[in-house]
């Protein structure tokens, strides 16, 4: 039992009796994230309890309640009303509420599907869906976004890492094969005078960023084989680093448990005092003064042993359940495993990198490449010396128990005694008020807050156009990045990052097969609009979880089964507006969601992205959300790719254009943001795209790419970057301006090429209507564009291609 | 208990692909072109119960690629009567991770010192070495290093004149 002395090995922090401004003082001076009314709730258990609470047991209660490990705010109770609005939808019966916003909108979605191909949803540490009779596939994609701010390489390469681990703690753990990672940067260009007090240029964090995924991805032997990289001034001082990996897993070992009894044991990396606080860090705003401490550097070859041997003792059955540690180190991974049934620990059993670390260091350091077993004690010789074998530690750090209770001690000194429920169930619920009001939007990111993409290029001007946007940061060839990703190990690559004649022709979406055995495959893509975002994130939604599925559907193949992951990246979690922005958002994923029957299986949500620009005032990123979709292709010999078959075909854009600029690209070019925001029209979408698929299927489609940044021309460009061929477009007149018709990004769109002998069956099919023919492959290598039979704009392929891959050639 | 410095260096510039990109950013930073040189070298700071025969073939054996790389071995302690190395002119910058701050280099050539049967209380750090013989500059390397080649949070930088 503990007693309300001071203990050798722990200190005794009074709050009993502290006053509000005091226990905030507590919560601040702690580095503790902690609000007032969580301090409070802290208070009211420890009085019960008749004692103060030591050090490690308020450091331990921080962790689990930590934005970054319990989705506080997400979770939250939510009171959404609109002030004001100017065009944007109104969110039906306003004021709404929500008892738990996450639940009633991401899981809802899942719930209401109820999608016989999801295996595991929400419950572990990555979702999964089937694959075959004997494996079944897991993902899982988080952010590590402040401490790839703070140092680029550390920061991506241990969230990369970190990933790599939820893959390996998802069931028994899943064998991790394929990666995918996407950032977002502030502008390249950035000048010194505009970065915040401390922050380092987008250049060196795009430089370190990349180096860090490469360096971890390539050493764990893991294809990084998928990715985005967006540009946008609202990420100058908090940029947004996205890693996920994909794994196989044996439908027999979805499922973890943890019996009394079981050891608690540790794999893996020592422990030091890297990374203490990242949780809790996690949940602040990124400002200056932070300590190196929270900052991790990976070790992939550490990581790169440990899943050799763990997957070995996987195979052999030796342990009953495994978790990573990530956020918070043991005292999360560990108290989760425990959370059933109760887990006594001794601290001073865990190796360490060196000595002087004070057990409640010990026990939230975020050292990396660490795993925790509980393994059954029969089982212990067998695995320790499994382990050994392959130059791996593996320790008892302690047993679970019946009690439903924490018990953490060091040198047989109790630092932490905590109820189970207390901790895992005992967080306040946070009541928030979220007020949507278009005039502070469009003020944040429209008029006084950061420019938009550099201007210059009239309406009126096609060509000019067409290679401005060929030449836009976010558009530009990313292949000097891709191409220090080692993509084809584990052999089983299909659909690549680039392919093509000359291989540099983009793709939609990686398609790989996890099993050799088998030409059944998995695709995986992604979908985002900043620039949406900045006008209605119900809109960006919406349109992001159309743009991760039309990825998907373009590689064809027989796109079976498929299921997306929700990564919100917002700001300020304190300011109306920007949780209005989040109920927005939340509520169009869930429309979308639900309209195609593609049911979320896992997400992360990363608050307090805001930075102090140099004038002193905090901005919150643009509201930012990550669609990743995943999908099992039925024969991946089926698939099909964006590069131009054949000379002499028809190209038909499928789906509907309208007169929509506002929120592309080229309303940010063309400094002209009068046109309308996109709509995203679900349902007409859903059996469109069951008729284009209907169409790969009888094979009338030999390409296919999907229309988003850029809208019709660049998609037409980057298909010919993609072949020796060229392409010529005549998209008729449709009663708005050629420049909207080729450049626009209206949702719900491909552009397709189908052999001249197959048009009748091919129209049939999609139905005259979203069948629009807007031109022909030529064998001329050029990208020419037609208006009333005249050329009005013709350019060579080469030339084309040639500022498509200069912006980011030295990246 | 000793400590000795390893240097790892490419035996000539084109075996540098480093120190060619540092010189591409050390002359961004403002060094004409005619004085931008740059080599760049690994450090290793090997602390223990060892020998200097040891360390060399620690050197030799673990560190060093001999096809392409030259390695020098400076025993740390000071010897009395010993002459100070002959100026090289320019600086040195040494760009060290800072205690505490993981350094997984160091933890395998810790490894490596173990699995070569070194026993004992053996202790090993990495750091980075850029030489920078014609520079005139130490603010000039000061703010290179701040700006691209380190980061203060969880790097110590040492510069001094070669």
């Amino acid at each position: 039992m503990l007693s309300t002395s001071e203990k050798a090995n722990a200190k005794v922090v009074p709050i009993l009796s502290a006053v509000d401004a005091e226990l905030e003082s507590i919560s601040k001076t702690g580095m503790l994230s902690l609000t007032l009314e969580e301090m409070k709730t802290i208070q009211a258990y420890f009085k019960t309890a008749g004692r103060d609470p030591l050090d490690a047991e308020l450091e331990t209660i921080a962790q689990t309640w930590s934005e970054h490990c319990f989705h506080k705010t997400f979770r939250g109770a939510y009171e959404y009303t609109e002030v004001a609005l100017d065009g944007e939808d109104a969110l039906a019966k306003t004021p709404r509420t929500y008892e738990n916003l996450l639940k009633e909108t991401v899981f809802k979605a899942t719930t209401e599907i109820n999608a016989p191909w999801c295996l595991s949803v929400f419950k572990d540490n990555a979702g999964v869906i089937a694959f075959d009779d004997e494996d079944a596939v897991c993902f899982k994609v988080e952010t590590h976004n402040h401490p790839s701010a703070l140092e680029p390489y550390g920061g991506a390469g241990t969230g990369l890492g970190g990933v790599i681990r939820d893959v390996l703690g998802c069931g028994l753990g899943g064998k991790p094969v394929m990666n995918t990672d996407v950032f977002c940067f502030g502008p390249l260009d950035t000048p010194a005078s505009a970065l915040p007090e401390g922050a380092l240029h987008p250049k060196r964090i795009a430089k370190g960023v990349v180096s860090g995924v490469r360096d971890y991805g390539n050493r764990m032997g893991i294809p990084t084989a998928n990715g985005a990289i967006y540009f946008d001034p609202g990420y100058v001082g908090n940029p947004l680093v996205f890693c996920g990996t994909v794994g196989i897993i044996p439908n027999s070992m979805i499922e973890k448990s943890v019996k009394p009894g079981d050891l608690v044991v540790a794999v893996g990396g020592r422990t030091g005092r890297d990374g203490v606080h990242g949780a809790t860090f996690s949940s602040a705003p990124l400002e200056k003064g932070i300590t190196s401490s929270v900052v991790q550097i990976g070790h992939a070859i550490m990581e790169k042993k440990t899943m050799d041997a763990l997957l070995q003792a996987r195979n052999k059955r030796l342990y009953r359940g495994v978790t990573d540690c990530g956020a918070g180190g043991f005292s999360s991974a560990i108290g989760e495993l425990g959370k059933d049934t109760g887990v006594r620990v001794d601290l001073e059993k865990a190796p360490l990198k060196y000595q002087g670390l004070a057990p409640w260091e010990i026990w939230i350091s975020e050292s990396q490449e660490r795993m925790v077993l509980a393994v059954p004690p029969e089982n212990w010789n067998t695995l320790r010396t499994l382990f050994a074998n392959e130059n791996v530690e593996a320790v008892v750090l302690g047993t679970f128990t019946d009690d439903k209770r924490l018990t953490v001690a060091f040198n047989n000194d109790v630092v932490v005694s905590l109820d189970m429920d207390f901790l895992h169930d005992g967080a306040p619920k946070l009541r928030l008020k979220a007020e949507w009001d278009t005039n502070i939007h469009r003020k944040r990111y429209r008029e006084e807050n950061l420019p938009v993409a550099a201007g210059g290029v009239s309406r009126e001007d096609i060509g000019g156009t067409l290679k401005a946007l060929l030449a836009h940061p976010v558009i530009a060839s990313k292949e000097s990045v891709v191409r220090q990703y080692d993509h084809e190990v584990q052999g089983g690559s299909i659909v690549k990052p680039f392919m093509g004649a000359e291989k540099d022709g983009p793709t939609d979406a990686a398609v790989f097969r996890p099993k050799l055995s088998t030409w059944r495959g998995v695709a995986v893509s992604n979908g985002m609009n900043t620039e949406l975002g900045k006008w209605d994130p119900y809109v960006m939604a919406k349109a992001a979880v159309d743009e991760a599925y039309r990825n998907l559907i373009s590689v064809g193949g027989g796109l079976k089964e498929a299921a997306i992951l929700d990564n919100f990246c917002w700001g300020d979690q304190k300011n109306p507006h920007d949780l209005a922005a989040l109920v927005r958002a939340s509520e169009g994923a869930k429309e979308a969601a639900l309209a195609y029957g593609l049911p979320f299986i896992s997400g992360k949500d990363s608050f307090h992205n805001t930075w102090r620009a140099p004038d002193g005032q905090l901005h919150s990123i643009p509201p930012t959300l990550l669609i990743s979709a995943i999908g099992v292709i039925d024969d991946v010999r089926q698939c099909l790719t964006s590069g131009l078959r054949d000379a002499d075909n028809l190209l038909y854009v499928v789906g509907e254009t309208r007169a929509e600029t506002r929120g592309s690209l080229v309303a940010a070019l063309w400094k002209d943001d009068s046109g309308r925001l996109p709509m995203v029209k679900l349902s007409e979408s859903k059996s469109l795209y069951k008729k284009l698929q209907a169409a790969m299927k009888h094979k009338f489609v030999l390409s296919c790419h999907d229309l988003s940044d850029g809208g019709l021309a660049v998609a037409a460009a980057e298909m010919a970057f993609g072949s020796a061929l060229g392409v010529e477009l005549e998209p008729g007149n449709k009663g708005f301006d050629l420049g909207s018709q080729l450049f626009n990004e209206t949702p719900g769109r491909f552009l397709v090429e189908v052999a001249v002998a197959n048009k009748e069956v091919f129209e049939q099919t999609i139905g005259l209507l979203f069948a629009d023919r807007v031109g022909k492959t030529v064998k001329k290598p050029s990208v020419a564009i037609r208006v009333d039979g005249k050329i009005v704009f013709e350019e060579t392929t080469r030339a084309l291609k040639d500022i498509w891959k200069r912006t980011l050639a030295g990246m | 208990m000793s400590t000795y410095l390893i240097e790892i260096h490419p035996k000539r510039a084109e075996f540098d692909p480093l120190g060619r990109q540092v010189k591409n950013e050390l002359i961004e930073a403002g060094e004409p072109p005619k004085t931008a040189v740059v080599e760049t070298s690994r450090l290793f700071r090997i602390g223990g119960n060892v020998t200097a025969e040891q360390i060399q073939n620690v050197a030799t054996t673990l560190l060093l690629d001999p096809i392409v790389e030259t390695a020098t071995v400076e025993d740390t302690a000071p010897v009395k009567g010993k002459k100070p190395a002959k100026a090289r002119g320019g600086f040195v910058l040494d760009i060290w991770p800072k205690p505490g701050v993981t350094d997984p280099v160091g933890e395998t050539v810790e490894k490596g010192l173990r699995d070569l049967g070194i026993s004992g209380e053996i202790s090993a750090a990495s750091a980075q070495r850029y030489f920078f013989p014609k520079a005139s500059s130490e603010s000039l390397i000061k703010n290179l290093a701040k700006r691209s080649l380190a980061n203060e949070l969880i790097h110590v930088i040492d510069i001094r004149k070669g």
